[in-house]
């Protein structure tokens, strides 16, 4: 029964650094900037780029780049298709653990 | 997936939500008000010496404690809203319950020294006890600014209670009310640039 619901996982939030991009995009309602990820997440701006690269090739997250006081700034938010797959892996989670408790 | 591994997972996932929502615990719009209602509060003070009664100061302080508080739970209340979280969970209202205990202590210790004739102690003991809710709100909400400016209103507060003690209001009035100005300013601006 675990291992069933192990291979509908998921694998892009296998990883810790996207599991917490996605947390942290999901809890938040508004964009949240590059720098407000490094700071929660405590990653390194190269490594940041390459775990949001993989979340946005999938449809997870958007990002946007604008101007502000002339200084570059990009945000991000959850996609609908990520929100729908973030929920749907912490629905597995939660039966993972009902399951090996029950 | 492991048991152990999926707990782990949730786990970092409530922790990651949850400093998530840190972020806008405080909004820069709580520190800019506090910061002009304490200078308004301490500019009337210095009239009401001269002017009022001491009954007088004892009630715009309860008045600029009840605006300053209803204001900062409407500021609270309405990024609460936007953001679509719960405006008093139970880690929000752990967090306002350490606050107010101590706080409950100076509210006291403020009614002891006025009995005492010693109210020029009662802004050190406001700074002091800020700084403990500022540290401990950095301390539980880890929160980094705060630290910073909890230290400086403990520093204020030692300097106000020993060797500024005759300009101990002036001392809180620039300690706290431009302190907490600068602070939310400087969060206002931060944020838009980040």
């Amino acid at each position: 029964m675990v291992t069933d619901i192990t291979k509908k996982l998921d694998k892009i939030f296998h990883e810790r650094a996207r599991l917490g991009v996605m947390s942290i995009l999901v809890a938040s309602e508004k964009d949240v900037s590059f720098s407000e990820l490094i700071n929660d997440l405590e990653l390194t701006r190269g490594n940041l780029s390459v775990h949001i690269k993989i979340l946005e090739d999938n449809g997870y997250v958007k990002s946007k780049k604008e101007f502000v006081n002339r200084k570059p700034r990009t945000t991000f938010r959850v996609t609908k298709t990520g929100r729908k797959a973030f929920e749907e892996y912490l629905k597995l989670l939660e039966q993972i653990v009902k399951n090996v408790n029950g | 997936m492991k048991q152990e591994e999926a707990l782990e997972q949730i786990r970092l996932i409530r922790e990651m939500m949850q400093k998530a929502s840190h972020r806008f615990l405080f909004s820069p719009w709580q520190w800019i008000e506090w910061g002009v209602l304490i200078i308004i509060g301490y500019l009337t003070t210095y009239w009401l010496q001269n002017h009022g009664q001491p009954n007088h100061i004892i009630i715009l302080w309860a008045c600029i404690f009840i605006i300053g508080s209803a204001l900062e739970s409407y500021i609270w209340m309405a990024a609460a809203r936007r953001r679509g979280i719960e405006p008093f969970n139970a880690f929000i209202v752990k967090l306002w319950a350490v606050a107010f205990a101590i706080m409950t202590m100076s509210i006291i210790l403020s009614f002891i020294f006025i009995d005492l004739r010693q109210a020029l102690y009662i802004p050190g003991l406001w700074l002091m006890t800020m700084g403990v809710v500022m540290v401990t709100f950095f301390i539980l909400a880890e929160r980094k600014d705060l630290l910073l400016f909890g230290a400086t209103q403990m520093v204020g507060g030692i300097l106000a209670v020993s060797f500024l003690l005759k300009h101990s209001m002036l001392v809180g009035a620039v300690f706290f009310g431009i302190g907490a100005l600068i602070h939310g300013i400087y969060s206002l601006l931060k944020m838009k640039h980040l």
